[in-house]
C-alpha cells in the first residue's frame, strides 16, 4: 500500500464521518499537494452523491402501500398453498367416507396423513427461510443455495412423476367391475371415487412432466452457465 | 450521519416480543411497524443491488416475506436491523441472479433509476438521469461483494459498523473493501463503452 492508498482510505472514512479529526488535518495537508488524491476525493464525493441521491429519490417515488400490498399478497399465496392441501384432504375424507359408508373411519385414515403433510409443508417453508438467512454473503453462495433448492425440487417432483402414474393405475384396477371390494363398502361410490382420483393423479403426472419439470430443468441449466 | 433506520433497543425488543406473541393482531401490527421502519432503506439497497426499480420492489416484497417467515425463529444473535439488512442483501442478490439468467442486459434496457425531481429543469433532469444510468451501468460490472458494500454505504443512516456487521466482516476490512470497490467503480466509469 503506497502513501496515496492510505490517504484514499482516509478520504473514504471522511466521506462517511468516520475519520478522527487529527487524521483529517493530515489528510488536508496531503490533498493540498497531491493531485491524484484530490481527484480521487472529487470523484468519490461525486459517485457517493449520485448513489445516495438515487437511493433517496427511488425510495420516495415508490408507493409503500403498494409494496405492503405485495407482501400481503405473497403471504396470502403461501397460506393458499397450505389451504389447497387442506381442502384436498377434506375432499378425500368426504369422498372416501361416502364410498366406505363411514365418514369417521375415512377421517381416521386420512387426517393423520394430512396433519403430517401440512406439518411438512410448514417445516419446509420455515427451513427454506432459515437457510436463506444463514447462507454466505457472496452472490456465489446465493446462487449455490438457489441451485440446491432447485435440485431438491427437481428430484422430489421427478419421484412424484414416476410414482403418480403407478398409483393412478392401481386406482383404476380397483375401479374395474369385478374388483374385490368388501361388501360393506358402497361399491358404485368407491368406483367413481377411484376413477376420479386416478384421473386427477394422471393429470398431475402429465402436468409435472410436461410443464413444471422442463421449466425447472431449463432454469437449472441456465444457472450452470 | 443520522441513525434514522436504527431501531432503539427497547423498541426492537418490544417488536420482537409482539412478533413472537400469541396475538395475531399484535403480530400483524408489529410486522407492519417493522415494514414502516425499514422499507425505505431496504428499497434503496435493493435498487442499487438490482439496478432496476421494478426488481427492487420485487426484492423488497420477497425480503419482507422472508422476514415474516423467519422472524419467529430470530434468536437475537445479531441486532435486528443488521439481520434485516442481511436478508435484504441476499434476497436482492437472488432476484438479480434470477434476472441475469433470464437475461436482458442493462445495455438493452434503460435502468429506471433516475427519478424526476419536481424542482429541476429539463436539462438538469436529463443530465441527472444520464449520470445515474452511467453509474448504474458501472455498478453492474462490479462483483456482488463490491456492489454490496457500495450499496450499503449509500443507504442513508447506516453506519460503517452496521455495514461491517451486515456483511459479517471486521471494521477495518469494511474500509479496504469500500476503497477497492470505489476504485473499481471509478475505473468502470472511465472505461470506454
Amino acid at each position: 500500500m503506497d502513501a496515496c492508498d492510505r490517504f484514499e482510505l482516509a478520504i473514504e472514512m471522511r466521506l462517511h464521518d468516520a475519520l478522527p479529526p487529527d487524521e483529517g488535518a493530515e489528510l488536508d495537508a496531503h490533498l493540498a499537494t497531491c493531485e491524484r488524491c484530490s481527484r480521487f476525493e472529487r470523484r468519490s464525493l461525486e459517485t457517493q452523491r449520485v448513489l445516495t441521491d438515487t437511493s433517496g429519490a427511488v425510495a420516495s417515488a415508490v408507493d409503500p402501500g403498494r409494496v405492503w400490498a405485495g407482501v400481503e399478497r405473497l403471504a396470502r399465496e403461501d397460506k393458499a398453498r397450505i389451504g389447497r392441501v387442506a381442502f384436498l384432504q377434506v375432499v378425500l375424507v368426504l369422498g372416501a367416507g361416502f364410498a366406505m359408508g363411514n365418514y369417521l373411519v375415512a377421517a381416521a385414515a386420512i387426517l393423520p396423513v394430512s396433519v403430517i403433510v401440512l406439518s411438512l409443508l410448514v417445516w419446509r417453508s420455515r427451513a427454506q427461510a432459515r437457510e436463506l438467512a444463514l447462507v454466505g454473503r457472496s452472490q456465489e453462495d446465493v446462487l449455490a443455495l438457489y441451485r440446491r433448492i432447485l435440485d431438491r425440487r427437481i428430484a422430489r417432483l421427478s419421484r412424484m412423476c414416476r410414482v403418480l402414474p403407478v398409483i393412478a393405475i392401481m386406482e383404476l384396477t380397483l375401479a374395474r367391475p369385478g374388483a374385490p371390494w368388501p361388501k360393506s363398502l358402497h361399491r358404485e361410490g368407491m368406483m367413481v371415487f377411484a376413477v376420479v382420483l386416478s384421473l386427477f393423479l394422471a393429470g398431475q403426472a402429465v402436468y409435472l412432466g410436461r410443464k413444471v419439470l422442463p421449466a425447472l430443468r431449463r432454469e437449472r441449466e441456465a444457472l450452470k452457465s | 450521519m443520522s441513525a434514522a433506520y436504527q431501531l432503539p433497543a427497547e423498541r426492537e425488543a418490544a417488536l420482537l416480543a409482539a412478533i413472537r406473541g400469541p396475538s395475531h393482531s399484535e403480530r400483524q401490527a408489529a410486522f407492519q411497524s417493522l415494514f414502516e421502519a425499514f422499507h425505505r432503506p431496504l428499497l434503496s439497497l435493493c435498487t442499487h443491488l438490482t439496478a432496476d426499480r421494478a426488481e427492487a420492489e420485487d426484492a423488497l416484497q420477497e425480503t419482507f416475506l422472508a422476514l415474516h417467515k423467519a422472524l419467529p425463529g430470530f434468536r437475537g444473535e445479531a441486532q435486528l436491523s443488521t439481520w434485516v439488512y442481511r436478508i435484504a442483501l441476499r434476497t436482492a442478490l437472488q432476484v438479480r441472479a434470477r434476472r441475469s439468467r433470464n437475461t436482458t442486459s442493462l445495455d438493452a434496457q434503460s435502468p429506471a433509476l433516475a427519478v424526476p425531481d419536481e424542482g429541476a429543469g429539463p436539462d438538469r433532469l436529463a443530465a441527472a438521469r444520464q449520470e445515474s444510468e452511467r453509474l448504474a451501468r458501472a455498478m453492474e460490472t462490479l462483483s456482488a461483494e463490491h456492489r454490496a458494500v457500495l450499496s450499503l454505504f449509500a443507504v442513508e443512516g447506516l453506519s460503517h459498523a452496521e455495514v461491517a456487521a451486515t456483511l459479517g466482516i471486521p471494521l477495518g476490512t469494511v474500509w479496504s473493501r469500500l476503497h477497492l470497490a470505489r476504485k473499481k467503480l471509478l475505473a468502470a466509469l472511465d472505461a470506454p463503452r
